[in-house]
C-alpha cells in the first residue's frame, strides 16, 4: 500500500506542475503554426502533397516532433491529474495512471513512425 | 457534508475563476480525445497518398468541419487560458485574474470568429458542391 501511494498523493505535484507551464509554452507556439499552415494558409485543404513538401524537410520532421511529443505529455499530466483528482481508491488510481502513460507511449510510437518513416511519392 | 454526488454543481461557487478552471478541465479533456483520433488519423499517412487522401476526405466533409469550429474553440480557450495561469503563477497576476480572464476572451473570441468562419465556409462551399454532410 505504501509503494501504491507513491503513484498518487505521495507526490505534491511540484513537478507536474512546472513542466505542464512549460510544455504548455511550446504547445502555443506549436499550435500556432500548426494552425497557421495546415488550415488558414493552404486553403484549408490538407493533401499528400502539401504534407509531403513540409515533411520532407528536417525542420518540419523536428517541429512537428517536438510537437508530438510536448503535446502527448502535456495530456498525460493533465488526465493524471484529473484521476488523482476523482479516484480515490489506490488500485484504480495506480492501474488508470499505467493506463494513461502506456497509451500516451503507444501513441508517441505511433506518431514518431508517422514522422520518421515517412516516403513522399 | 453532502457529497458532490448528491449536490452536484451546487457544490461549486461559480465565480469566474471557478468557471476558468472548469473550462480548462472539460476543454483539455476535450483536447485529450482529440489528440489520440489525430494522432491514428495522420498515422494513414504510413499507408501510402491514396489510403491518406481518403481518410482525409472523410475526416474534411462538413460534418466534421463543423465540430473543428468547437475543436478551435477548445484549442483557444485552453491555450489563452494557459497564458493566463502562467501570468498568474509567475507574473503576480492574480489580483487582475478576472480582468485577465474577460481580455483574453475577447481576443479568443475574435480569433474563433475569425477561424471558425473559414471552417464554416470550406463547410458551406462543399455542401453547395454536392458534398454529402456525413461522410458515413
Amino acid at each position: 500500500m505504501k509503494l501504491l501511494k507513491q503513484f498518487g498523493t505521495g507526490s505534491g505535484g511540484a513537478q507536474a506542475w512546472i513542466w505542464q507551464r512549460i510544455s504548455g509554452l511550446v504547445l502555443v507556439v506549436a499550435l500556432f503554426l500548426h494552425y497557421m499552415y495546415l488550415h488558414f494558409l493552404n486553403n484549408g485543404l490538407v493533401t499528400f502533397e502539401g504534407v509531403s513538401a513540409r515533411l520532407v524537410t528536417p525542420l518540419w520532421k523536428t517541429i512537428d516532433l517536438t510537437f508530438l511529443a510536448a503535446a502527448l505529455f502535456h495530456a498525460s499530466i493533465g488526465v493524471i491529474l484529473n484521476i488523482h483528482d476523482y479516484v480515490h481508491r489506490p488500485v484504480l488510481r495506480v492501474t488508470l495512471v499505467s493506463l494513461t502513460w502506456t497509451i500516451a507511449v503507444i501513441l508517441l510510437i505511433t506518431g514518431i513512425a508517422t514522422v520518421v518513416t515517412f516516403q513522399p511519392v | 457534508m453532502p457529497s458532490l454526488r448528491t449536490r452536484g454543481f451546487t457544490h461549486y461557487r461559480w465565480q469566474t475563476g471557478m468557471a476558468a478552471w472548469m473550462l480548462h478541465r472539460i476543454t483539455g479533456l476535450a483536447l485529450v480525445f482529440y489528440i489520440t483520433l489525430h494522432v491514428w488519423v495522420v498515422s494513414s499517412l504510413q499507408l501510402g497518398p491514396q489510403t491518406f487522401e481518403a481518410t482525409m476526405a472523410v475526416v474534411s466533409a462538413p460534418f466534421f468541419r463543423f465540430l473543428e469550429v468547437g475543436l478551435l474553440f477548445c484549442v483557444i480557450y485552453h491555450a489563452l487560458n494557459g497564458i493566463r495561469l502562467i501570468a498568474i503563477d509567475f507574473f503576480g497576476a492574480t489580483e487582475k485574474h478576472v480582468l485577465l480572464f474577460y481580455s483574453l476572451g475577447v481576443l479568443g473570441a475574435a480569433v474563433w470568429v475569425w477561424g471558425g468562419s473559414i471552417m464554416v465556409t470550406h463547410a458551406v462551399h462543399d455542401l453547395h458542391m454536392g458534398v454529402p454532410f456525413f461522410p458515413f
